[in-house]
């Protein structure tokens, strides 16, 4: 069971960057509009050139 | 003409759009096929220009539909495009990057959907120098970037303005705020929620059994999840410690129990939950509740921002009210050249210059020309009126026919509608919210539950003082009111997404609450009740229909050039019709039009044989009946009806024969009688209320059946104000539906006040709530599914109360455990959370199809 002394504290580490990634995607403005991408997407290959926000 | 809807009474068009599907506004269903804004009629004629149509419409496109064409702004407002491109807006609203490109954001009036969002994203495959263009939809905001050496930002708004969407300058600062505020309490909450997830993992380990003895796992994981919790309580719970020790500092001064707010129980459950805890943490025996206070704080924390997002879906338009008013105008300077110049760095008796379709900067007086203005978003009189010098005009207004110069009289916040304007940011303060459901709740609830921790607490330590701790404490954490505290927001937030999916946009939930309570509905009518512009309603000619279709189109042409609003009756007629020639067209002041058109286009048309030969042209004259005499007496009698029943009518003459009136009037919304009648039968009171005259008001009250004594003409704004100010002082509930800033002062004065607008954002600001789309069908859902919202939150309220007594009698009991509360609290909140989502509210009609 010693070994949760190393699992549970890395968990909370991946928690972590998690929360990190979170945090600057909202700073980045990721969250303010949800509603276009999904319209954009139907573009095809219409769409403007994408500053790689997707994957 | 061939029409998809049901009841061809109603529409000509259809009332669903040619291109996306989307309901079309009332007043765009006149053309077949219809559209439900400029983006999707320019992507359908786009489209088939290149022929990608065919099969993307076949199974939508009606036999004989054909592209009406696009519908640009009828002319670029000028001083804006000076203002896009002078120095002092790019050094106030863009940035510039190190290649050179510049970056602004520009407000896009009239996007809707997909083809518009699709429309505008061509911009850098359509203009050189663009390099970045990207639409917000639901804001309404356009991100540029451009190389100003190529390309300049007035090109882009013009280009814009050519498939009708009209563009403002962003102005900084004023979201910004609000934007922040939604980001924080974003990250707050996703903070929060990370935290509780692995906090309650913990706490999992605990509840299975983990042993307290052997290992030292056990205090390890309390020590961990204190760790945790710590952040979720500075992070989240700070959000309710603040509002909690407002609402505690507001109720001691007032010595009132109403004034304590939700957020105190909720702070209190929260604090004495975490310091038990932490207190057994450190001292070893007792229970921890970490888990159930972080993932309250979390919940708590969802519901909240639910809130604010559904709110500010519909709180954007308050920026671009702010650049409803021309920021540039044309001042006369010394030499007595005309200089661009910002208003507000105009003075009083400067001398500016307007041009035909342009707003007018400032209140003033007419120096020279003489040009019709339409001041309907001031007053709300649908037709333009004559402007002399030596008149005063207003700002706001516009300029419709002919050059004018004005001296400056006030600028900005002093001109009548910077006054409007005033009134409305005045009163946004102290504009009537209602006696909240949760902060009633609130008060007596805290002081509810603070008894009984007192008298569990008396009781416990005389029977068994060992379990008086604890028991307080699970009293105070299982009566936390979690799922309290979510049953308005989350109904509400859910009521009014649904909504806004509608065109329906709800900035205060109070909205819902006021519409059940009114007593009384005060409707405007230009552009509310009516669609707000002049249109043929009727035509009435001698000889047989081929003839008078003939005649109205020579008459249309001899219109065609014309801005009076007859003129513009004239040309929506016309729309898609092929026009003869007319030549020495004449303008006849306040009487009429007159000119001659070709014998060849009226051939077939009047009388065949009658005036044989002649190979001249005839004269036609269109104009007032004190002009124009009709010498038949079918027609006397026509025209006297038409008068009668409140139309403006027109005689047409040719070659000194009357041989048509035609009746031209602001035709009622389709559903304006069934609107009243759905206010009536909900035992609420309708007043007309309008700046038009008082028979106008008698007439349409009369159509759509509104009693003689509540239709109320020749109403200033004030006036308007003024009379639900009196209703309100009556003991009335008052709800205002208008349009326009004419209405703005009453709109905000009313309990609830809700704009129809399609399209400009003017009164947008001061209501509380606003239909973008089909005008009067959305406003009618609004009033039937407010009750509804209401009743949700009250099973919600209902079902969170009787939890909260269950919870706070077993704890009393003292059988409530930290599992119980980390079981029941979750699954009460859950059982909100699906009542709000379930709740049948703003969802489409069948009835319209």
């Amino acid at each position: 069971m010693n070994i949760l002394y190393f699992l549970v504290p890395l968990a909370l580490l991946l928690a972590g960057s998690g929360v990190w990634a979170f945090v600057w995607s909202v700073r980045n403005g990721q969250f303010e509009d949800v509603e276009t991408p999904a319209i954009r997407m139907l573009f095809e290959d219409e769409s403007s050139p994408d500053d790689s926000n997707g994957t | 003409m061939p029409t998809t809807d049901s009841d061809p009474t109603l529409t000509l068009g259809s009332s669903e759009c040619a291109h996306c599907g989307l309901p079309v506004p009332n007043y765009r269903q006149q053309s077949v096929p219809s559209f439900c804004c400029n983006g999707c009629e320019s992507v359908y004629a786009i489209l088939h220009q290149n022929a990608l149509g065919e099969s993307y419409y076949r199974l939508r496109r009606s036999a004989s539909a054909l592209p009406t064409g696009k519908r640009p702004l009828s002319s670029a407002n000028e001083p804006l495009m000076l203002e896009l491109d002078s120095e002092v807006f790019a050094e106030k609203h863009t940035t510039t990057s190190s290649d050179g490109y510049v970056r602004t954001q520009l407000f896009v009036d009239g996007v809707h959907c997909a083809a518009c969002v699709w429309l505008i994203e061509q911009l850098p495959k359509e203009l050189n120098g663009i390099r970045f263009a990207q639409l917000n939809l639901p804001k309404g905001r356009l991100s540029l970037e451009w190389n100003p050496d190529t390309v300049q930002l007035s090109a882009i708004a013009r280009w814009l303005n050519k498939y009708g969407y009209g563009v403002l300058p962003r102005i900084e600062g004023v979201e910004a705020p609000e934007t922040r505020e939604e980001r924080r309490l974003l990250i707050r909450m996703g903070i929060c929620w990370a935290l509780a997830g692995n906090i309650m993992l913990l706490a999992f380990a605990e509840y299975a059994g983990l042993d307290r003895d052997t290992t030292h796992l056990f205090e390890a994981s309390r020590w961990v999840s204190l760790a945790l919790t710590i952040p979720v309580i500075v992070i989240g719970g700070s959000v309710f410690f603040q509002k909690a020790f407002q609402s505690l500092l507001l109720s001691f001064r007032q010595r009132s129990v109403r004034n304590l707010h939700m957020d105190l129980p909720i702070s209190l459950g929260i604090l004495v939950g975490f310091v038990s805890s932490a207190w057994s943490t450190a001292m070893g025996p007792g229970d921890v509740w970490f888990d159930s206070i972080s993932i309250l704080i979390a919940a708590l924390l969802t519901a909240r921002w639910l809130q604010l997002r559904a709110r500010r879906k519909a709180g954007n338009s308050t920026e671009q009210l702010l650049a409803i008013l021309p920021t540039m105008a044309r001042r006369r300077d010394v030499s007595g050249a005309w200089a661009a110049i910002r208003t507000d760095s105009l003075a009083s008796n400067d001398v500016v210059m307007v041009k035909p379709g342009e707003l007018i900067p400032v209140d003033g007086v007419v120096l020279t020309g003489s040009s019709l203005i339409n001041a309907s978003v001031l007053t709300g009189e649908s037709l333009p009126i004559r402007k002399v010098p030596g008149q005063l005009v207003f700002a706001g207004t516009t300029n419709e026919t002919d050059e004018i110069q004005i001296q400056v009289s006030s600028i900005g916040s002093h001109t009548s509608v910077g006054k409007l304007l005033s009134w409305v940011t005045n009163d946004f303060e102290n504009s009537h919210t209602t006696v909240n459901w949760t902060t009633v709740v609130g008060g007596w609830f805290t002081i509810t539950v603070l008894s009984l921790a007192f008298a569990s607490a008396c009781y416990w330590w005389w029977v068994e003082p060992s379990r008086m701790a604890p028991i307080v404490v699970s009293l105070l954490v299982i009566t936390c009111p979690c799922a309290l505290g979510m049953a308005a927001p989350l109904a509400l937030a859910v009521g009014s997404g649904r909504a806004a999916k509608m065109g329906v946009f709800i900035k205060k939930d109070a909205v819902f609450e006021w519409l059940k309570a009114a007593s009384t509905v005060v409707l405007d009518k230009t552009g509310t009740l009516t669609s707000g512009s002049m249109t043929i309603t009727e035509i009435i000619g001698t000889g047989t229909d081929a003839e008078v279709e003939r005649i109205m189109r020579a008459a249309a042409a001899l219109e065609a050039n014309s801005i009076h609003p007859i003129g513009r009756a004239f040309h929506r007629w016309s729309d898609g019709r092929v026009l003869p020639k007319v030549r020495n067209v004449a303008h006849v002041p306040s009487q009429g039009i007159e000119g001659f058109i070709s014998r060849e286009s009226l051939d077939e048309t009047v009388d065949g044989g009658a005036t044989t030969g002649a190979r001249k042209d005839a004269t036609i004259r269109i104009g007032s009946l004190q002009w124009i005499s009709l010498q038949s007496s079918v027609l006397q009698a026509h025209a006297e009806r038409l008068i009668g029943s409140g139309h403006i009518v027109i005689g047409i003459e040719l070659e000194g024969r009357a041989v048509c009136v035609v009746a031209i009037a602001d035709p009622l919304r389709p559903k304006a009688h069934s609107l009243v009648q759905l206010i009536k039968e909900s035992g609420k009171q309708v007043i007309l209320c309008t700046g038009d005259s008082q028979d106008t008001a008698s007439i349409v009250g009369g159509v759509v059946g509104i009693e003689p004594q509540n239709c109320l003409g020749n109403q200033s704004p004030t006036m308007k104000k003024e009379l639900i100010a009196t209703l309100i002082a009556q003991g009335q509930i008052v709800a205002m539906i208008g349009d326009g800033v004419n209405d703005s002062g009453a709109l905000q004065s009313a309990h609830v006040g809700i704009a129809v607008t399609e399209g400009t954002a003017a009164s947008r600001f001061a209501a509380d709530a606003f239909t973008t789309r089909s005008g009067l069908d959305a406003i009618m859902v609004l009033l039937q599914d407010s009750p509804k919202v209401i009743r949700v939150i009250n099973r919600n309220l209902v079902f969170s109360l009787g939890y909260n007594m269950v919870g706070a009698s077993l704890a009393f009991m003292g059988l409530i455990s930290p599992l119980v509360a980390a079981i029941a609290m979750p699954i009460s909140s859950l059982i909100v959370v699906s009542s709000s989502i379930a709740q049948k509210t703003f969802v489409e009609r069948p009835t319209s199809p």
